[in-house]
Parts: structure tokens; C-alpha cells; sequence
């Protein structure tokens, strides 16, 4: 081998190796490209915009409140009524800014306004609404005449007034208009034959009138529908003290669902699914089903008692229902005997350990697939080892209605057969079926349960004491006023669970950069916050349904869109798991290639050395 | 004078501690992931771990809808079973932990990670049915209870894959995100336990494994009978001290991590709880590993269906919301209470030391490692050495 040469050494060999390996250098970006997840590209600025709207201001729905002072005589004046009329808005506004927590209230409070109908003159005072309210007329309505009849018909009475058809732009399909209207008991009476005859009973012969029940002689009255009225003696001078603070009890009412301002509702979650969905399941548990055995028609139970709450309640939830019969399930507690209440006891504080999770297979719904929520309703025939069976209450006495509830779970009863003579004489011939009349009661607590659950009182609350009544609606449970407050809440709770699922999906994206995002995910972050911007329109709007509709669709594409199937492969897929997953594919070439490299650059340094060296 | 407002300063600041200390409201609902992540008989004592742990929370109240029991289920009918349709976790045979009302939730091969982190984030097929699915929220206890064989930052399924600790910590923080839970309990009786839960980063996560890093976790004892050992020292000693527990127990957490002796175990369980807000000696077991209900009497009942609507008189409540307070006795059903309690009789000592030697746990990979390269080595040299000419010349 000589060890100089003359010329200078050639660069080919040279060239083909670097241009063999070029290519995967060139590669690597390109393959790194490849091996990207698919991320599609989420609005985030958008959801931060909402996500800072949310964390600062709720949806909140305006809430208008018309007062009319109805009177066969004229007994106020302009100024007085206008002085009356700023009383009020300053006293419901003291009324709601001591304890507002976000989700009673509503958009920049009550608008009050106040109406003076008599038979001749027809003032307005205080705050404009956006919307139309009842026409003076009242008196000439012939409502005085039904006065002093039972306060059902009263309350029909004025819906009747409201919905007539030469109103026809009063019909109150929208929520958040209230009427309160307000009587002097002196007009009523004096219109009513029977009264004058009567005086022991301080002109009162009707039981199912409340200002005969009322101990104050005033008596307030919540209807069924979304308006009140308030009997009483007044004048004009007593006009601001007697008068003011009731109309601010009903706003009270109206707003929150009971006149304590501590609140005793505390502001629950709805039960319903992220899609306002629930399932209501119905089981009849047979404890022992040696002793007897109960059965129902439940369709027939399902029509009479149930449809027409689903129903009522249709704008906040849907709500489907479903029901089994169970054998075998004993409670889990021991109840005692109590010789003394002559009946078997559960401490109400022993109520925890009621359910039995072992034997109680409530969960079985076939229709409650996915994400949708069930609420249980459990009604509890004991055996004859523990017949009858009663909840005694911390005061040494029987629960009036043997059950109770549990916050998002549903509610349990005690069904204690009345009839038993006939069960015992034919306790062999299987079954027997509980009628719809001997399920009424079971049916009045299961509706108080559900609207527990639903964060409303059980029932609501009369009280002669302070004249202070109120109307349960006949077979729907919930009160139209009611339900324009659980749509309120809903609204509320729908919009903050749309902005807040949505910033934690913008969050995780940002944060794991492995995250697929399909485009589907994409869309349904967009429709979401259209729908939460429509909702919010409608909401500024006053309109009650239509903001709830978009707040739950916002809601619930969100939801849809964070618990996407495909995001799941956000495996831990650091570079160097990356690196270690691919190498091996292109090391079997790339190891040659680079060898060929060095190994050609070695020759040809060597070579050029021998060049320097003959030239030296 | 002065006395006298001293104690009532400090009585006053006893009460902002108390109140500071029960902060927020209680958790409403309690759920349990059981996962036991091995297959293969020779595994058999993981699944005696997991149905031991799914026994307990069961009889401290927990519904089985709110259990999730991943299992691979094949020790009750596995051909090497001596007692078909029973799983035993003691050699004493008192208790069959496959008896009744067992419900797997996700069976098999179903066990797999991609299952699992599914089920933690909720991200499910639509036709998923609610028996295999996490519905928790934010008012939700949650107790995660993992066994299997994990190393240094992983925990295997089924011989098949593994899961990273810091999958798992993600997994976590998307179910933080969503408000998934209140808080979570994560228990781990793995070798080298301690590292699976070194990378969570999400708050109100209370973590606690069997060992530390570079540690082994034990099985208990043989069951010469079934063959196999049978439950996991770590696992044994937490039922241990669970059999005399109830669900009216106020016993704290504090006092279950102070039972874990390193001799019994041979090894150091290692928690965290940094991220966890409560302190130690104010948590309930019985907030993780039982569910009481939160009950409210109801007062009074609607009266829809009277023909005009009466005075309802509303009973104001003395008993309002009926708070379940631990320290209240309440009888029980005697049956409910499962006798869960593994004999205490027998001769713990001796049967460690004899059964440790093949009790080596069987994902330490190092020493079957070793044995296998130095057996290649001898076999590639005593080859050698019998023919000259052998390729494996070195």
C-alpha cells in the first residue's frame, strides 16, 4: 500500500453515502409529523371567555311582581300609592339582599310594580315591566262575589280573570310574572248574605275559606298557580305597615319557595342526568312474603297518580317511570315492639341503616342505560312478624308518614295494610292487589319525597297563626310558581355545569398533549357555547322555557363532548417511549447507512492525508 | 376576670379550630373500585385479596351498584381448584369468599387497562350498562383497592400490559376535573407499591401502598390445601384489622396505617398525603370503606287527592336532617355482619419462614433473571466444552 499519493482523492464514494443517509435526516420531521395525535382545534378562546362570564355572574331570569290593590271605593291617592309602591321595592329589596346566595335570586332582583283597580279609576305606580300584566277590571269581574268561597275556587277564580280571552296578551304560558292582589276584608263581608247572621263566628261560615281560618284576621294566600291574594283590614294610613311586609313575605315565597329568608330549601342539585334526564323506579318490596303477599296494577297506579307530576314537571325534567315487585327484602335495621304506641318502631336516627343494599336490588333497570340517573322509590310492606310498622321521631311520636329520603338516591315508605281482615281470611289465595284508593296516601308521600329531592318543602306550609296559607295543587304536586323556580334553578345549575365541564376539557387539552381530539368533539364544544350564548340571550329576554332549553342543550353537549369515547388513548407517551417504539424500525437500515458514513469519511481522511504528505 | 376571658378566648378559638377542621359538607355517597389485575392459578391469592376487600365493603354498607369488582375470575372453576366454586383467603376454609351475591362487573379479559382508565374518566361506549360504570360526583367517597404484580412505576395486567403510575395520575386529575369525586382512596398491594402513586398530582387523593421502592410485597401463607398461597400479608393484616370493625366505628384512618407492622410484612407501607385535605386522625375508615346513608325524614305528605285541599299544618322539625353521627351504638342485624376474620391461631412465624422461600413474589423479575442468564451461561459452556467445534465457541 503506498503511503503518499499525487491526487487529490475523490469525494464519490463520499457523496453516495451522506446522499443514502440525507434522506432520513430530511425524514425525521416528516416522521415526527405522523406520529402526532390527531388534535383538532378546540374554540379555547371562547370557553375562557365563558369560563370568566360563569366564575362571575350566574343566568339569571327576571322576576316581575304586579301588585293590585282592588277596591269597590276609593281609599288611596295618587301620592299615597306612589309612596306605598317605593315603600315596597325598598322593603322586597332589603328582603332579598340580606341572604342571596346565587341560586335564589334573580336578575337585578323584583320589578314591582303597583296597580290601584277600582271600579272607576285605574292607576300605576313604581317599576315599569317588559311584560303585560292583569287589566284593571277586577271589580267589575263579579270577584268580590267570590271572595269569600272556598280559596280553591277563588284561585280559579283569578286565573280564570287572567286568562280571559278579551286578555288575550296576558296568558301566562311565560314564567316570572306574579300578581299579588291585594282585598279590604270590609268589602268582602259585607257583600256575603250569610255572614251578617252568623257573629259568633266572626262572620265566617265557610271552612275551606282561609281568612275564616286565620287567627290574625288577615289571611295570606299563595295559589296555585302565579299569583296570591292578601285579605285584610286596612286603610290607608295602616296601608304601609300591615300590607307592605306580607306583599314581601309572597315575594319572598315566590323567589325562594318559603317565606323564612334563612331559606329552608337548601339549593340541591336537581337528581337529573347532565342530559336532564331521571328515571323514576318504583319497587315494591315484600319483606316477607310468607305472611302476605302485595301486588298492583301499577299502569292504572302509574295514570292516576304519577303522569300527571311527570307531566307538570315536564318543562324542568323528563322524567320516565318504571316499577317491579320485590320478594324477600327485609330492612336492614331490627325495629322493636312498643307496647305503649302499640306498634313496631324504627328511631327515625336508625333511618340510615334502613335500606338493605344486600337484599334491595333496586338498580335493575333495563330502560336506564348510560349516564342517566335513577331515583328509587321504595315502598315497604313489612311482614306480620313486624306489622305494624312506624318511624318514631325524635319527640316519642309515629312519623305521619313512615318514610323518608335521601339526597339523590330517592325515598322509602312503609306501607302498613289498613285492611287486614280481609288479607288475613284469604291470605292463601296469593296476591293481593292495593287499590288506587288505598295507595293515596302512599302516593301523597311520594310526591312530598320527590319534592324534597327536588329542593322544594315537602308540602307547603299553612300556618292560622300569622295567616299565612298556601294552595297544593291537586294531583300534578308542584305549583306553576314552583315550577318557574326549579326552572330558574335549573337554568342556574345548567349553565354553570356547561362553562365549568367545558373549561376542565380546554384545561386537560392544554395540559396532556397526547389527548385525541376528533373533530366531533370539536363540534360539540361549538354548538355548546351557541347554545350557552343563546341561552344567555334568552335569559335577558325573560324567557323562561326557552333559556332552560338551551342552558340543559349547553349543558349537555358539553358533557357529551368531555366523555367522549375517543379520547381515551391518552396513554403516557413520553419521547422516549416514542423514540423506543420506532427506532426499531429504521435501525436495521440506519445502522448501515451510518456506518458507511464514518467508514467513508476515515478513508477519506486518510487519503487526504497522503496527499498533504506527497505535497510536503 | 382576666381568667375568665382567657377561657373564653380560647374556647372561642377551640371553636373556629373545630369548625376550620370539618370544612365543606360531608361526602353523600360512597363508591368502590376493586380491581385485581392477575390471572393464572398461580395468582390465586390476588383474587382471594380482592373478594376479601369486596366482602368488607359490603357489610359496611356499600351496594353492590356502587362496587365495581374487576376480577379475572378464573380461580373458582379453575381445573386446579379442589374446591370448585369456592375461593378461600385462609387455610382455615372458614369462609368462601365466592358464596353468594358475588357480582363481577368486569370479568376476564375485560380486566384491561384501556377498561380501567375508562371507567375512572367515564369516557364509556354508549351502550356501556351502568352496572360497569363509575356515576360518581362530587359528593363522592371513592376507595380504590389494586392488587396484582407492579414494579418500579407499573403495575401489570394480566400478564398482557401495564399501566404507569403516571397514567393513573392523569386518569386522576381528568376525574378531578370533572368533579368525579370528593375524595379518593387509593390502596395498593403490589411489590414496589409505593411508586405507582409517586406521580399523582391531584388534590384530595389519599394514597397508600404495601412497600416501598425496591421492596417485595409478600403472600401470607400456603394453603397446602388449595395448593397456593392464599392472601397477601398486607392485605391480611388491613382485613385483620377491619373484622372487628362496624359501620358506626369511629375508627380513623391514623389507626389502620399505625396496625402495619414491617416485621409482619416484610416490607414498609409507604402513604401520601400531601394532597389530601383532612388530617389522618380525623378521617373515618367507614368515609371509604362503608356508606351511610344521608337521610332526611320526610315531615309531611301531599294531600293531592282530598277533594278540596285541607290545613295542612307543617310540622315544624325538631328533627330535621338526621345526620348520622358515628359515635351513636345502634343495634345491628346480626347476620349482616360477615365473619370475616382470619384465624389467629395458627403459626404465622413458622409458615413464613418456610413458605418464604417459594414465596418469592413472582413479578421479582430479578432473580429469575439471574437464574436464567447464569443457566445459559453453564449450558453455552458446558456445550462448548463437549464439542470443540460448537458454534457457541467463545
Amino acid at each position: 500500500m503506498a503511503d503518499t499519493r499525487t491526487t487529490k482523492p475523490g469525494i464519490k464514494r463520499l457523496l453516495i453515502t451522506i446522499t443514502t443517509l440525507l434522506p432520513f435526516f430530511f425524514g425525521i420531521p416528516l416522521w415526527l409529523n405522523s406520529t402526532q395525535v390527531y388534535r383538532a382545534p378546540l374554540p379555547f378562546k371562547d370557553v375562557d371567555a365563558l369560563g370568566s362570564w360563569a366564575s362571575e355572574n350566574t343566568l339569571l331570569l327576571p322576576c316581575r311582581l304586579n301588585v293590585i290593590f282592588a277596591s269597590k271605593d276609593e281609599f288611596l291617592t295618587k301620592p299615597e300609592l306612589d309612596s306605598v309602591a317605593s315603600q315596597l321595592i325598598l322593603h322586597v329589596q332589603s328582603l332579598m339582599g340580606g341572604n342571596s346566595s346565587d341560586h335564589e335570586t334573580c336578575q337585578n332582583g323584583f320589578n314591582i310594580q303597583v296597580k290601584y283597580d277600582t271600579e272607576n279609576v285605574c292607576l300605576t305606580s313604581g317599576q315599569t315591566l317588559d311584560s303585560p300584566t292583569w287589566p284593571c277590571g277586577l271589580v267589575k269581574y263579579g270577584f268580590f262575589n267570590s271572595a269569600q268561597l272556598s280559596d280553591d275556587i277563588l284561585d280559579n277564580v283569578l286565573w280564570n280573570y287572567a286568562n280571559k280571552e278579551e286578555n288575550e296578551s296576558t296568558v301566562q304560558d311565560e314564567g316570572g310574572l306574579y300578581t299579588v292582589v291585594v282585598l279590604r276584608k270590609s268589602q268582602i263581608e259585607s257583600l256575603d248574605s250569610f255572614s251578617k247572621d252568623d257573629v259568633s263566628t266572626g262572620g265566617c261560615t265557610n271552612e275551606q275559606s282561609s281568612i275564616c281560618k286565620s287567627k290574625t284576621g288577615w289571611s295570606t294566600v299563595v295559589g296555585k298557580y302565579r299569583h296570591a291574594w292578601i285579605i285584610g283590614d286596612f286603610n290607608s294610613s295602616t296601608v304601609e305597615s300591615e300590607v307592605v311586609p306580607r306583599i314581601g313575605d309572597v315575594a319572598l315565597t315566590f323567589l325562594r319557595g318559603s317565606r323564612s329568608a334563612s331559606g329552608r330549601s337548601k339549593a340541591r342539585n336537581l337528581p337529573l342526568s347532565a342530559e336532564g334526564e331521571a328515571i323514576l323506579s318504583f319497587s315494591l318490596l315484600n319483606a316477607d312474603p310468607d305472611t302476605w303477599i302485595f301486588d298492583w296494577d301499577f299502569e292504572e297506579l302509574k295514570r292516576q297518580f304519577f303522569q300527571p307530576v311527570v307531566e307538570a314537571l315536564s318543562g324542568i325534567a323528563r322524567l320516565t317511570i318504571e316499577s317491579q315487585v320485590l320478594y324477600y327484602t327485609p330492612k336492614a335495621v331490627q325495629s322493636r315492639w312498643d307496647a305503649s304506641l302499640n306498634a313496631h318502631v324504627v328511631a327515625v336516627k336508625q333511618l340510615p341503616f334502613f335500606v338493605n343494599s344486600n337484599e334491595w336490588h333496586l338498580d335493575t333497570s333495563s330502560a336506564a342505560a348510560g349516564r342517566s340517573k335513577l331515583l328509587h322509590f321504595a315502598i315497604y310492606v313489612p311482614g306480620g312478624g313486624e306489622y305494624p310498622l312506624h318511624f318514631l321521631r325524635k319527640n316519642d311520636q309515629l312519623s305521619s308518614t313512615d318514610g323518608f329520603t335521601s339526597p339523590g338516591w330517592g325515598g322509602v315508605v312503609v306501607y302498613n295494610p289498613t285492611n287486614l281482615s280481609t288479607i288475613s281470611s284469604d291470605s292463601h289465595s296469593s296476591f293481593h292487589r292495593i287499590t288506587p284508593k288505598e295507595f293515596e296516601s302512599i302516593a301523597g308521600v311520594i310526591v312530598a319525597q320527590l319534592r324534597t329531592l327536588f329542593g322544594l318543602p315537602p308540602i307547603l306550609s299553612d300556618d292560622p297563626e300569622t295567616g299565612y296559607f298556601s294552595l297544593s295543587p291537586a294531583r300534578t304536586g308542584f305549583a306553576e310558581w314552583e315550577l318557574d323556580l326549579l326552572l330558574r334553578r335549573r337554568a342556574i345549575s345548567d349553565m354553570t355545569a356547561a362553562a365549568s365541564t367545558l373549561m376542565s376539557l380546554s384545561r386537560l387539552v392544554q395540559k396532556l398533549s397526547s389527548m385525541v381530539i376528533m373533530d366531533e368533539i370539536g363540534e360539540q364544544v361549538k354548538n355548546s357555547l351557541s347554545a350557552a350564548a343563546a341561552a344567555r340571550d334568552h335569559a335577558a329576554h325573560g324567557a323562561y322555557r326557552s333559556t332552560a332549553e338551551s342552558a340543559s342543550k349547553a349543558a349537555s353537549l358539553a358533557e357529551a363532548a368531555f366523555f367522549q369515547p375517543s379520547i381515551m388513548s391518552v396513554l403516557y407517551n413520553p419521547t422516549e417511549h416514542h423514540l423506543a417504539i420506532y427506532t426499531p424500525f429504521f435501525v436495521p437500515v440506519l445502522l448501515h447507512a451510518v456506518l458507511a458514513v464514518i467508514k467513508e469519511a476515515s478513508r477519506y481522511r486518510g487519503e487526504w492525508k497522503k496527499f498533504k504528505q506527497k505535497k510536503e | 376576670m382576666g381568667s375568665v376571658t382567657n377561657l373564653l378566648a380560647l374556647l372561642v378559638l377551640a371553636l373556629l379550630a373545630g369548625g376550620e377542621a370539618s370544612e365543606g359538607p360531608a361526602h353523600t355517597n360512597n363508591w368502590a373500585v376493586l380491581v385485581c389485575t392477575s390471572r393464572y392459578w398461580f395468582n390465586y391469592r390476588h383474587m382471594a385479596n380482592t373478594l376479601s376487600l369486596y366482602r368488607t365493603v359490603k357489610r359496611l354498607g356499600i351496594p353492590d351498584d356502587h362496587i365495581i369488582l374487576m376480577l379475572a375470575d378464573d380461580m373458582a372453576c379453575n381445573a386446579r381448584n379442589k374446591y370448585p366454586a369456592q375461593v378461600f383467603n385462609n387455610e382455615d376454609h372458614r369462609l368462601n369468599l365466592y358464596g353468594d351475591n358475588v357480582e363481577v362487573d368486569y370479568r376476564g379479559y375485560e380486566v384491561t387497562v384501556e377498561n380501567f382508565l375508562r371507567l375512572l374518566t367515564g369516557r364509556h361506549d354508549a351502550a356501556v350498562p351502568r352496572s360497569k360504570r363509575l356515576i360518581s360526583d362530587e359528593n363522592s367517597n371513592i376507595l380504590l383497592y389494586m392488587t396484582g404484580h407492579g414494579g418500579d412505576q407499573f403495575l401489570k395486567f394480566q400478564d398482557a400490559e401495564d399501566i404507569q403510575s403516571n397514567d393513573l395520575a392523569d386518569a386522576f386529575a381528568q376525574m378531578y376535573e370533572k368533579k368525579r369525586y370528593r375524595e379518593l382512596l387509593v390502596m395498593v398491594d403490589t411489590c414496589q407499591a409505593a411508586t405507582l402513586h409517586s406521580q399523582l398530582y391531584s388534590p384530595g387523593v389519599f394514597a397508600v401502598g404495601s412497600s416501598l421502592k425496591g421492596e417485595n410485597s409478600y403472600s401470607h401463607h400456603l394453603d397446602a390445601d388449595v395448593g397456593v398461597t392464599v392472601v397477601d400479608r398486607f392485605t391480611y393484616y388491613t382485613l385483620q384489622f377491619f373484622e372487628n370493625l362496624e359501620i358506626f366505628s369511629n375508627t380513623t384512618l391514623q389507626s389502620l396505617l399505625q396496625t402495619y407492622n414491617p416485621k409482619l410484612l416484610d416490607s414498609h407501607i409507604n402513604y401520601r398525603s400531601d394532597l389530601f385535605a383532612r388530617p389522618l386522625d380525623q378521617v373515618l375508615l367507614t368515609d371509604f370503606f362503608g356508606s351511610v346513608m344521608e337521610v332526611e325524614h320526610t315531615k309531611s305528605s301531599t294531600q293531592m287527592y282530598a277533594e278540596f285541599v285541607d290545613v295542612n299544618v307543617y310540622e315544624p322539625g325538631e328533627d330535621d336532617i338526621e345526620l348520622y353521627k358515628p359515635s351513636v351504638n345502634i343495634p345491628v342485624n346480626e347476620e349482616t355482619i360477615a365473619d370475616l376474620k382470619p384465624s389467629p391461631e395458627q403459626g404465622i412465624e413458622g409458615l413464613i419462614s418456610i413458605a418464604g422461600m417459594f414465596q418469592s413474589d413472582l413479578n421479582n423479575y430479578d432473580l429469575p433473571v439471574v437464574i436464567g442468564v447464569l443457566g445459559l451461561a453453564f449450558a453455552v459452556s458446558l456445550v462448548s466444552s463437549i464439542y470443540p467445534y460448537s458454534p457457541f465457541k467463545i
